[in-house]
């Protein structure tokens, strides 16, 4: 994938074209990534249409129950292209995906799904970034931490506070902020979403510490490998020898070297922490996706359904694509030029 | 003969409890090199190591020996005694590779992060742009803004001279500096380590497994065989009068050095692992001339002008 | 949660040495007596040694019923209740460790599943002959995976209905295994994948092309042996995700359905009371947590012995 250019010894003046050419090789690596993707997510959604048609029980019922008559339980038919054939259906449903139409909610008066999840999702995507940011903050000085402090105790130590939080639910991580911060020292309400700035930051904390319980794990077990990886390179043992701190080593050079990768599994971890938003908007009742999507389950509004889960699953192959990109901007080895 | 720089004596050092270096001992002068030569396997990276006080991050520990750097024992100092020998004293070049310089780093930042480090009183750009002049950089100005990557291995390998020359140290030691690289290269990096030499009059360690490579630039040769120095002397009567027979073995083996039409002799058998060398001579379960006597402790045997070998041989093998 | 991502690379892994399975035996007698790595193993199987006991042998344990109430609600731990009583006095160690028989149970149903349907498809994607079923296998797998994981499962568990009981298995558990199933499958085949693509240019496979065996033949015979081995050590990783996310399918109440104890479960029914009766949801949350360090520290010698070879 990356593309490495290199100056001959003598060869004056060659290295500009060079260059040029690794960044095209880089756009072109980058439009074959975004191409696959594409087909990654028309087969997104056309997992979700089947997956939503396949459900037991007539979607009609589930939604008129027994109050519907003939004539609303009909329209209602209609309206979801019930009577046409699957390949019919889906035509129809892409076609409007296309124009960036959802279809809309079978339960809330017919409000367009779309508005409704441009309504939650922001309150989703404010708790997810928190927990990016609260979890690095976290999680960066833990791995170095435990790759750098000379006492074999502390990486011990960290290491199983890590394995004791990839092991514990968000849901559960939750539940402990509630019982503690927010209720025993009443530093951070227990839950609830006031939907304005910059209150919103408070209410954003434990929700997000409850979400980075996942995130942290990763990211500080990768920050420490790379740190660990670090210190076995040449460079690194090249660096002492000419003299360097073994201090100035780690906050300049071993930092740098380890925080690289962190990108990368940031963002391939937006579709997991999207998914533990769920449960964490649940245990602190945030208005957000989460909580529409368990609410469309329990009323069985396919359409929202639907369209939760797309917009998700899309929302998941762009920052792929992002943290793709992102990488090759922050790794200079990657032929960006 | 010009003052001793360094001089290495009876060094022996433990690598996870098992003798990696039994008995190693040299010296080199200002102004000169030294060439070091020897299998993969004889202990020469861990004398490299050892002499930038690195021995430790591989598990080694100095047991025996002394390594005296004009005039002091530096062999059991401690970390913040090391630091102020690395660099400004004995500086290292290490084997070309793409890994030798941090890859997220330019390469301008990377030199003027060490020039600020071992000479704080410089103007690190200013000495950065200076040492890639002295390296024969091209283009240094553009090589500054450069990523490692984006240098060629030769260029790497210039840069990492460069870097070693921060601390106007007055012993460089180039641990198989030219290995990777193509020959013309490799040819151009031998040269400017040889200029650099006579216009600083810095003294080099030359380590290499390949002999022609010592012998063009070195002034002085030891033979490494299993954690010894088993011969050392000026390199010109080393080669026109081997006094160990691995010395010979050695130059048996190389083309073009010996007999030309004598066959190319390959030495049989291999160097014994670490912790299973043989006591007395190592080199007596290959050597074509073992008798009982090798299995004691082997004597130390002047055959000429700075010139000694470790085998009860020695001067007959000279006379020939 | 498809947080399997730390445990599965998303690029194709490096070439490992083709193995078979690399067993807790092995594992031992490599790892230096006193190690850390022998001491995190064995911590790690001692804790899991615990919860499978005590779910094993809970009725010898405890004269109570698991739907039993047998006290008043809201009892805190005592001598004759350690983890308390419920909200309607049924006692909580029995509920819990008759809890841990199920989360064990089809989190080991979903693990041996997901990674035998994985290995298969993913070691037929990397050893077909024809570009297109590889090129197709993985977008199935890339699509799958781009779902946020819980998302998915919980709308298949929908999909599959939560009423439905199946055989020893309570009503939702059928619905959950299938619908774990169909999401984590596509994580060991990504894994399978890469792991035949590097076994594939080995001798042995390379031997056994040249010697004219079928393709089905050697996919199955010298291929697959060599990919199950090296990904069943992420399969013990991947339990903990699974036990979390059974967990949280039943904590937003689209999973196994009461009365049957889950540890999802049983915390959401403590929920309510956080403050006035923690140990409802902190006791279930703790054991979850116990379960998952000893699967961490088992998988992390395992991984790592792979890792040093």
């Amino acid at each position: 994938m990356s593309a490495t250019v290199s100056i001959g010894d003598g060869r004056a003046g060659a290295s500009r074209p060079a260059r040029a050419a690794g960044g095209r090789a880089a756009v072109t690596a980058v439009a074959l990534h975004a191409g696959q993707l594409l087909v990654v997510a028309v087969i997104v959604v056309l997992l979700t249409f089947l997956m939503v048609r396949v459900a037991p029980g007539d979607a009609v019922d589930a939604i008129s129950g027994t109050h519907g008559t003939d004539a609303t339980r009909a329209a209602l038919r209609a309206e979801l292209h019930l009577d046409d054939s699957l390949p019919r259906q889906f035509t129809a449903y892409i076609g409007g995906l296309a124009q960036g139409d959802l279809g809309r909610s079978l339960v809330q008066q017919g409000r367009d799904v779309d508005a409704i999840i441009a309504a939650r999702l922001p309150v989703t995507l404010t708790v997810i970034a928190g927990t990016i940011v609260l979890g690095c903050l976290i999680a960066i000085p833990l791995g170095l931490l435990a790759a750098l402090a000379p006492w074999r105790g502390t990486d011990t130590g960290v290491r199983t506070l890590l394995s004791l939080l990839l092991a514990s639910p968000p849901f559960f991580l939750g539940l402990l902020l509630i019982l503690g911060p927010a209720l025993a020292l009443g530093w951070f309400p227990a839950g609830g979403w006031p939907d304005a700035w910059p209150e919103n930051l408070r209410y954003m904390v434990l929700p997000s510490l409850a979400l980075a319980g996942f995130l942290v794990p990763q990211v500080a077990r990768s920050v420490r490998q790379a740190a660990l990886d670090a210190q076995r390179e040449q460079w690194y043992e090249a660096a002492l020898a000419r003299g360097l701190s073994s201090r100035t080593l780690a906050l300049r050079h071993v930092l740098a070297n380890s925080l690289l990768p962190v990108v990368t599994l940031v963002g391939l971890n937006i579709g997991a922490l999207i998914a533990g938003a769920v449960v964490v908007e649940a245990v602190f009742g945030l208005p957000g996706i989460g909580q529409e999507l368990l609410s469309a389950i329990n009323q069985r509004d396919y359409p929202l359904i639907q369209g939760i889960v797309i917009v998700t699953a899309l929302i998941v192959v762009l920052s792929n694509l992002l943290a793709d990109i992102a990488y090759r901007i922050v790794d200079p080895r990657t032929g960006r030029g | 003969m010009a003052e001793t720089v360094l001089s290495v004596e009876g060094l022996g050092v433990e690598l996870a409890g098992m003798e990696a270096l039994t008995d190693v001992s040299f010296s080199v002068a200002r102004g000169e090199c030294l060439g070091i030569v020897g299998e993969t396997g004889s202990g020469k990276t861990v004398t490299c190591r050892t002499l930038v006080g690195l021995e430790r991050r591989i598990g080694g520990r100095v047991v025996r020996g002394r390594i005296v750097l004009d005039g002091t024992d530096v062999a059991g100092f401690d970390d913040a005694g090391w630091r102020a020998v690395r660099g400004r004293r004995i500086a290292l070049v290490p084997q070309a590779s793409l890994s030798s310089m941090d890859p997220l780093m330019r390469v301008g930042r990377q030199l003027a992060e060490t020039v600020r480090t071992l000479d704080p009183d410089a103007d690190p750009r200013a000495r950065a742009l200076e040492l890639l002049e002295q390296v024969d950089m091209p283009r240094p100005r553009e090589v500054l803004r450069r990523h490692p990557h984006e240098l060629s291995g030769g260029m790497r390998q210039r840069a990492m001279i460069a870097l070693a020359l921060a601390g106007r140290p007055s012993l460089l030691i180039a641990d198989e500096p030219t290995t990777a690289l193509d020959v013309t290269v490799q040819r151009r990096i031998l040269r400017l380590l040889t200029t650099i030499r006579q216009e600083t009059g810095m003294a080099v360690i030359f380590v290499s497994h390949d002999l022609s490579v010592v012998r063009s630039v070195s002034d002085d040769v030891a033979i490494m065989y299993a954690g010894r120095t088993v011969e050392r002397g000026p390199i010109e009567d080393v080669f026109a009068a081997p006094a160990h027979p691995y010395t010979q073995a050695l130059l048996a083996a190389q083309p073009g050095l010996a007999d030309r039409s004598a066959p190319l002799a390959a030495i049989a058998g291999a160097p014994p692992p670490l912790g299973r060398r043989p006591d007395g001579c190592p080199f007596r379960p290959r050597c074509p001339h073992a008798i009982e006597a090798c299995a004691a402790p082997v004597p130390q045997v002047t055959v000429g002008a700075e010139h000694e070998a470790a085998c009860v041989f020695a001067r007959e093998l000279v006379a020939g | 949660m498809s947080g399997v991502d730390a445990f599965f690379p998303a690029t194709d892994p490096q070439p490992r040495p083709a193995g078979r399975l690399d067993g807790v035996g092995r594992a031992l007698r490599r790892a230096r007596p006193w190690s850390s790595a022998r001491t995190s193993l064995w911590v790690g199987l001692a804790l899991l040694g615990l919860v499978v006991l005590a779910s094993a042998l809970v009725p010898l344990l405890s004269p109570y019923g698991s739907n039993e109430i047998v006290a008043a609600p809201y009892e805190a731990p005592s001598w004759s209740h350690p983890f308390g009583t419920d909200s309607v006095g049924r006692d909580l160690f029995v509920r819990v460790f008759v809890a841990g028989r199920l989360d064990l149970a089809v989190a080991a149903i979903i693990v041996v599943a997901a990674l035998a349907v994985g290995s298969v498809l993913g070691t037929l994607a990397g050893g077909a002959r024809r570009r297109w079923v590889d090129t197709a296998l993985m977008r199935l797998v890339d699509a799958v995976i781009a779902f946020p994981f819980l998302v998915l499962v919980l709308v298949l568990v929908v999909v599959f209905g939560t009423e439905r009981s199946l055989g020893p298995l309570p009503a939702g558990a059928p619905a959950v295994i299938l619908g774990v199933i169909l999401g984590d499958w596509a994580f060991y085949a990504r894994l399978a994948r890469g792991q035949t693509l590097a076994l594939r240019e080995r001798d042995y496979v390379v031997a056994a092309r040249v010697l004219g065996f079928s393709q089905p033949r050697i996919v199955l015979r010298h291929l697959l042996p060599g990919v199950v081995g090296t990904i069943a050590a992420y399969a013990v990783a991947d339990a903990i995700l699974v036990m979390i996310t059974v967990a949280s399918l039943s904590f937003v109440g689209v999973g196994v359905q009461p009365p049957t104890p889950e540890w999802g479960a049983l915390m959401y029914d403590g929920r309510a009371v956080l403050q006035d009766a923690w140990w409802i949801t902190v006791i279930p949350g703790v054991m979850l947590a116990l379960t998952g360090l000893g699967l961490s520290l088992v998988a992390d010698t395992l991984l790592s012995g792979r890792a040093e070879r």
